[in-house]
């Protein structure tokens, strides 16, 4: 893992992985993980995406790598000012940039706090503010503090992802990785990411954006996540029929092949 | 400088300080299975970028740099023989906490290879030879007169002046120059000892003692191995795989890189472990 410094001087820690010509100008891409993740959940993205584009990969605050910032250092506004700090760090002006869950909600302020620096935006399991879903996260936080992270995840994985599909292992990987989150930053994370809605400024989003939604999610409705289509101009938008709620991790694959030609395709767009 | 991948450090048993790379995006969950490629003499690791994209997803992916290449130190006087750049592959792999492991390799790099599986063969589950003779001492290869060229004309003049040969079908200008710089990195005083060690190896002997499976991919259009040198390993190793690239100078591995990690990935699929 790679450090920075962010400017409100928290060590931030990211991943690169390029594997473009060397002799060629390759665009760069940021993935913003979700909740309770690290950068290392988008390990399968990399393959995919990595030699066509130079992929950075942030922990977020109070994730992975990251330090758990002070009071006042964790808003949707700084997580938003870290990704372009670490964009600014990389030496990428203009990036284009995506984020799984909580992660998608970051890239999409990026997106519209930065218009232009932002090529794209990719936004999985996004909706315009969580507050508005079928579960209370708040009571996830309770749940949390009684039972511990592992638990917790283990007891609501079904909302997660679809048993019946994912690999042997897979669930076992998903809890222990997720349990390394700091239950402390999670208390006060979620709670912050619940108070924080966008819808009404998603119309402000011109760049390329592909929405894709989990269709079986018990999370949130597909209507939740139909919000960025019916507000982000020329949007498009992807349903993943029958999938619960972390597409990104229970179907990296074609998560990351779909995103890979979305990118793709806006690159020989900007060649014609 | 784009490539991302960090450089290890391993120190080797006779001292010497060896680097490679590790990329790894396989399923965490799953039994974890080693390749370790080996790059071409007057390469390094950086020269199978290209590769790790197609085989990483599924592999832990090592690429040491050899001895005398990359950012491996330059041996002493009696620090380079085929043998210990074979030793230097083991000990890589006991260092990673891995006792057996696919091994894939370049033109020389393959020799290495190939040297690893005669010397070390419970170790290597599968070994695929990409461009290379069992050894240069029958190749085509005036490695004298190659040794003089450099002397005379440096080693990024000696590339300028063979890249054509290299390379006729290749048009891309970025990629003709990006690898005439990264190979002119090579230490022109290491390579007059690499080169001639290569040149004095001649393995067709003991091809037959090679029991695990073998992929040979092989320039159709080759001026430095006659077809012939290359037929040796199917007449010889029983589990050999054999696959022409028709119409192809030696350099397959930088001019259709996702052709041959895509055929590699193919055949380590095919013989990963259950």
């Amino acid at each position: 893992m790679n450090k920075f410094k962010a400017s409100d001087g928290l060590e931030v820690a990211y991943a690169l992985d390029d594997f473009t010509d060397p002799w060629r100008p390759a665009d760069t891409v940021i993935l913003v993980h979700a909740a309770m993740g690290s950068s290392i959940r988008f390990y399968a993205w990399v393959p995919h995406l990595a030699r066509d584009f130079r992929v950075a990969r942030i922990d977020m605050r109070g994730h992975g790598a990251t330090q758990v910032p002070g009071p006042g250092g964790l808003t949707v506004p700084r997580l938003a000012r870290d990704v372009v700090e670490l964009a600014d760090h990389i030496g990428a002006q203009r990036f284009h940039v995506a984020g799984s869950s909580a992660g998608s909600t970051v890239a999409g302020k990026v997106a519209i706090d930065c218009p232009d620096r932002v090529l794209s935006f990719g936004a999985f399991a996004c909706t315009g503010g969580i507050r508005h879903g079928l579960q209370d996260q708040n009571s996830w936080v309770r749940k949390i503090g009684e039972k511990g992270l592992a638990a917790f995840l283990r007891d609501t994985i079904a909302d997660r992802v679809d048993l019946n599909s994912v690999e042997p292992g897979f669930v076992d990987w998903f809890i222990a990785e997720s349990g390394k989150t700091s239950v402390v930053a999670l208390e006060r994370f979620v709670p912050m990411m619940r108070q924080f809605e966008f819808v009404a400024d998603l119309h402000r989003i011109r760049c390329p954006t592909l929405a894709v939604a989990p269709g079986g999610d018990p999370i949130h409705t597909v209507d939740h996540y139909r919000a960025l289509p019916e507000n982000i101009p020329g949007c498009e938008f992807v349903v993943y029929d029958g999938l619960p709620h972390n597409i990104t991790d229970a179907v990296p694959d074609r998560c990351a092949a779909d995103y890979c030609r979305f990118l793709l395709n806006i690159a020989a767009d900007k060649r014609r | 400088m784009p490539l991302s991948s960090t450089m290890y450090d391993l120190t080797a048993s006779d001292g010497l300080k060896l680097r490679y790379a590790v990329d790894d995006f396989s399923d965490p969950w799953r039994p974890q299975e080693t390749l370790i490629l080996i790059h071409a003499g007057m390469g390094s690791s950086r020269r199978l970028y290209k590769w790790i994209p197609i085989l990483s997803r599924h592999f832990r992916v090592v690429r040491p740099d050899m001895r005398c290449h990359g950012q491996t130190e330059i041996p002493g006087p009696d620090q380079l023989s085929i043998g210990r750049l074979a030793q230097d592959v083991v000990e890589l792999a006991e260092h990673l906490g891995c006792k057996q492991f696919h091994l894939a390799g370049s033109s020389a790099g393959a020799i290495v290879s190939i040297q690893t599986t005669l010397d070390f063969p419970r170790y290597v589950k599968t070994l695929a030879n990409f461009a290379s003779t069992p050894g240069l001492k029958n190749s085509l290869i005036d490695m004298n007169k190659w040794v003089n060229h450099i002397r005379a004309k440096g080693m990024k003049g000696f590339l300028e002046e063979t890249i054509a040969e290299r390379f006729p079908n290749v048009t891309d200008k970025g990629f003709l120059t990006w690898f005439i710089e990264e190979s002119a990195r090579t230490n022109p005083e290491a390579f007059y000892r690499f080169g001639p060690l290569m040149k004095e190896v001649d393995q067709t002997d003991r091809l037959h003692e090679i029991r695990c499976p073998m992929l040979n991919v092989i320039p159709g259009h080759d001026p430095l191995g006659a077809p012939g040198q290359y037929e040796v390993y199917r007449k010889h190793v029983p589990h050999c795989e054999f696959i022409v690239y028709e119409g192809l100078p030696h350099n397959i591995t930088d001019s259709v890189p996702e052709r041959c990690a895509e055929d590699l990935l193919r055949f380590l699929l095919k013989h990963r472990s259950a």
